[in-house]
């Protein structure tokens, strides 16, 4: 990027004016061209259709606007904007000047020769030519972060851009720099946070870091996986990247969890500084790998230039202990556990040197990873066996670590879409016949192709279930709501046993179970159905995993609690430990069968222990990309039955 | 498994060049006293920054509230806005570590990034001279990235200690495997301390007394 260019339009913008005669007729050029309608105006100002499909602007700072009702018309903003540009400069400082403080608007103003550099008054915009010394880019990236099993704070994954600087200038990628939009939260608990977070209490900003302090965050400090799609953008486009940036700097957008958040702001942002995009719409729901997905399709699918992949702490960590032979992973093991610096000594010195060099590697890598090493923090459980392992490895040969070519999943944009509706139909007990309805925005089940996902992890996120029912014995209809999740998460780690990592299950339900109801012993009721009974309840679970067959047979077994409240014959809070047991099977690439066995004692105040035992088996086949079709059963010990099928289509 | 409860991770309290984009979070409202993000500096920004916040007006300093209000009355049209990011960039960095309620949410809210570290910073013009920008710099890098750099230089190599040669200017590929050699030799003269700032002026200090890197890293 250069800045010389900048210094040149800004020579022009100096020599300029003083001189321009007569008044302009501004105004009636962006009349009779719509100019104020125009789509790159639009999206320079970061106008999009709202929830109740009317366009306006993201940005929520008065700030940002030039007349009062900029953020809703912007033939008042564009009007307001060149009239301030040309606005001579008073006794404030300059830097606060339109043409300083909008340097985005103004290349366009000029591109569209609304007005021309000669009509302008001369401004020297010092800060802004401050900040742009030393800013060389040739390049920009999105960067995704992705998400990870067990760390709950990254469910849905991150995106952000990296800036790459000149590689004449710059050759370590450490050193460029990162761009990220983010909330500036107030609260501690997770329920306030999530609240306000729903609602857009949180103001968002961008802002703009060296790229490492990205790199420690996430890859050594919440170890994530990033991936890099590096972007066809030119010279011009990343000049009105710093345009923009500089534009948008201090202004607040607000932070809402469904749409305005980290990705939906950065699609806003990109189509900003090449216009030729266009990746937003109209969306209720954006999630990260959503925009992957869009700049992946973007521009008939030319946007993308590379995709390059950046290995966690863990991931970097497990790579090495996968590469060693099971005698040295044994090494690795003991040290680990036992922690102790002599004995790993001892341990290390019975090895070749070229084995020791590789376990010690490995043990640092681990305690990297355990310690979450990021920034200048210190170990502190492993510290001196960290100490010993470091001053050993000075004695040991200099070799260079194997780059990371083959990434702990495949990239993100190859999965699935994230929101799916789906159509089934089935049978249960005495031949009641039902049609399901299901919708679910996000984002990815245990069953589904994993391609693209973390492996192990499911996480459904709003998942509702409709059922049509038609008595076989009375002919009646009845329609409700079987099944309704807002947050169900399930996670089976398949990495390396040794991290012995627990299988665990977060789960929000409203579900109606189905059965015969052992209170008043009641057969069907008088309209032929089964009884029906409301349960919202929380169910927490943890338990283990067993990899049989690596990627191809996974079992689980855990030990859950669900509490919450139930409405049968008796109401009012209940509790219900149980155990599952659990397998996943993995046929083909695009074929899963999963059975979960559970057994549960229901109790609450009032009533002794009810106790179930329930088995339900679930197939997959996936036809192609974002196509599924999908087989069940289900069996209680309460005498109730379910077969069904039925398809899917993520979109 | 075995992870550290405390809250903050790490305390960076060189100068950065860095700086985040709610530097003037002046909007002409909304700015209530008392009213602490969690995440950025607030309460953590410990003022071992030399450079001196900027004057309001021109580059209020980030997201603590007390800085919000200068920042205010700075702005007090409501349509005479703040511009631009803040001044050049010069500023403290703080990355510290929310408590766990904050980072579940935050995996709920899609707002990852926050929980971890937030990253604040003060900002100050850049009336700064070269040499201590880049001396700022490098102290930044080293307190951001130390025991990456520590665990690159017990091997001799590594992407970090490529990038840190990088930044010193050492500038053939012959240079910075010679800097790892070095790094490598005297790692227990150079990571003695577990102060970033002694770190690195024993390493700058290395790196000068070693006749081939003395010529090629020029920024040492």
């Amino acid at each position: 990027l250069n800045f010389c260019k900048t210094i040149i339009l800004a020579a022009s913008v100096w020599s300029a004016s003083a001189l321009s005669a007569g008044p302009l007729n501004y105004v009636a050029v962006i009349k009779e061209k719509h100019l104020g309608d125009h789509e790159t105006w639009k999206k320079i100002l970061f106008y999009g259709p709202n929830f109740y499909f009317h366009e306006r602007s993201l940005v929520d700072a008065p700030g940002f606007f030039m007349s009062p009702i900029g953020d809703d018309h912007p033939e008042e903003e564009l009007i307001a904007t060149v009239e301030g540009m040309l606005k001579p400069v008073g006794s404030e400082k300059p830097d606060q000047h339109p043409q300083c403080r909008h340097p985005r608007r103004l290349k366009w103003i000029l591109e569209q020769h609304i007005v021309e550099p000669s009509d302008l008054p001369p401004v020297v915009c010092q800060d802004y030519i401050d900040w742009l010394a030393g800013k060389h880019y040739d390049g920009i990236s999105l960067v995704f972060s992705s998400s990870y099993p067990n760390n709950p704070s990254s469910l849905f994954g991150h995106t952000f851009m990296r800036m790459h600087r000149i590689a004449t200038e710059q050759k370590s990628a450490l050193l460029d720099d990162a761009i990220n939009f983010t909330a500036f939260p107030d609260a501690d608990d997770p329920l306030t946070y999530t609240v306000k977070g729903l609602f857009g209490r949180y103001p968002g900003y961008f802002s703009f870091t060296p790229y490492y302090l990205k790199v420690q965050e996430y890859s050594n400090a919440d170890s994530r996986d990033l991936w890099e799609y590096r972007l066809n953008f030119s010279e011009d486009e990343l000049e009105a990247v710093l345009h923009l940036l500089w534009e948008l700097g201090p202004h607040r957008i607000n932070y809402f969890y469904f749409d305005d958040n980290c990705s939906a702001v950065i699609e806003y942002f990109l189509q900003a500084a090449k216009p030729s995009l266009q990746l937003t719409g109209y969306q209720y729901w954006v999630i990260p790998s959503d925009t992957v997905k869009a700049v992946r399709r973007a521009d008939g699918s030319q946007l993308v230039q590379s995709v390059a992949y950046r290995p966690s702490a863990l991931t970097r960590f497990l790579q090495a202990y996968l590469r060693l032979n099971r005698e040295a992973q044994e090494i690795v093991e003991r040290i680990l556990d036992q922690n102790d610096d002599s004995l790993a000594t001892k341990l290390l010195m019975e090895q070749s040197i070229e084995a020791r060099t590789q376990i010690v590697d490995v043990c640092l890598e681990g305690i990297e990873y355990f310690e979450r090493l990021a920034g200048s923090k210190e170990a502190s459980e492993y510290k001196d066996l960290r100490f010993r392992l470091l001053k050993m490895r000075t004695g040991l040969p200099t070799l260079t670590v194997p780059v990371i070519e083959t990434p702990a999943t495949e990239a993100p944009d190859i999965g699935h879409d994230s929101s799916r509706i789906g159509l089934s139909i089935g049978r249960s007990d005495h031949d009641n016949s039902f049609v399901d309805w299901h919708w679910r925005p996000a984002l990815h089940d245990k069953l589904s192709n994993n391609s693209g996902f973390a492996a192990g992890l499911g996480i459904d996120f709003f998942d509702v279930n409709l059922r049509s029912e038609k008595s076989s014995e009375t002919g009646n209809v009845r329609t409700y709501v079987p099944y309704f999740s807002p947050l169900s998460i399930l996670s089976l780690p398949v990495i390396a046993s040794y991290l012995r990592k627990p299988a665990w299950t977060l789960k929000f339900v409203s579900e109606d179970r189905l059965e015969w109801d052992v209170e008043t012993m009641g057969m069907r009721d008088d309209k032929g159905f089964v009884a029906r009974h409301r349960y919202v309840y929380t169910k927490v679970g943890i338990g283990q995993t067993w990899s049989l067959l690596p990627q191809h047979v996974l079992l689980y077994s855990m030990a859950a609690l669900s509490a919450g409240d139930r409405h049968g014959i008796s109401k009012g809070f209940f509790w219900e430990p149980s155990v599952l047991l659990g397998g996943l099977i993995t046929m083909t690439e695009n074929a899963k069968l999963s059975f979960t066995g559970e057994s549960s004692a229901e109790k609450s105040a009032v009533t002794a222990y009810n106790v179930r035992h329930s088995l339900e088996v679930d197939t997959m086949v996936q036809l192609k990309k974002n196509h599924e079709f999908r087989m069940s059963g289900k069996a209680s010990s309460r005498r109730y039955t379910e077969t069904k099928v039925g398809y899917l289509w993520y979109f | 498994m075995k992870m550290n409860s405390k809250n903050v991770l790490a305390l960076l309290a060189g100068s950065a060049l860095v700086f985040s984009a709610h530097a003037f979070s002046a909007e002409g409202k909304k700015a209530k006293k008392g009213k602490k993000p969690a995440a950025p500096a607030g309460e953590a920004a410990p003022a071992a920054d030399a450079a001196a916040p900027a004057p309001a007006g021109d580059a209020a300093p980030a997201s603590g509230s007390g800085d919000t209000a200068v920042a205010d009355k700075a702005a007090p049209a409501k349509h005479r806005a703040p511009y631009g990011m803040a001044g050049c960039g010069l500023g403290s960095i703080v990355i510290k570590s929310n408590g766990k309620g904050a980072q579940i949410g935050a995996g709920f809210l899609n707002v990852t990034g926050v929980q971890t570290f937030g990253i604040s910073t003060g900002s100050s013009n850049c009336k700064i001279s070269k040499d201590d920008f880049a001396q700022r710099e490098q102290e930044v890098f080293m307190e951001a990235n130390l025991a990456s750099v520590e665990q690159d230089s017990a091997r001799g190599q590594g992407e970090h200690l490529a990038a840190f040669g990088d930044m010193l200017g050492c500038g053939q590929e012959t240079d910075v495997s010679q800097l790892g050699e070095v790094a490598k030799s005297h790692h227990a003269e150079i990571f003695n301390s577990q102060d970033s700032k002694q770190v690195l002026s024993q390493f700058k200090a290395l790196i000068k007394s070693d006749e081939r890197l003395a010529k090629s890293c020029v920024r040492a």
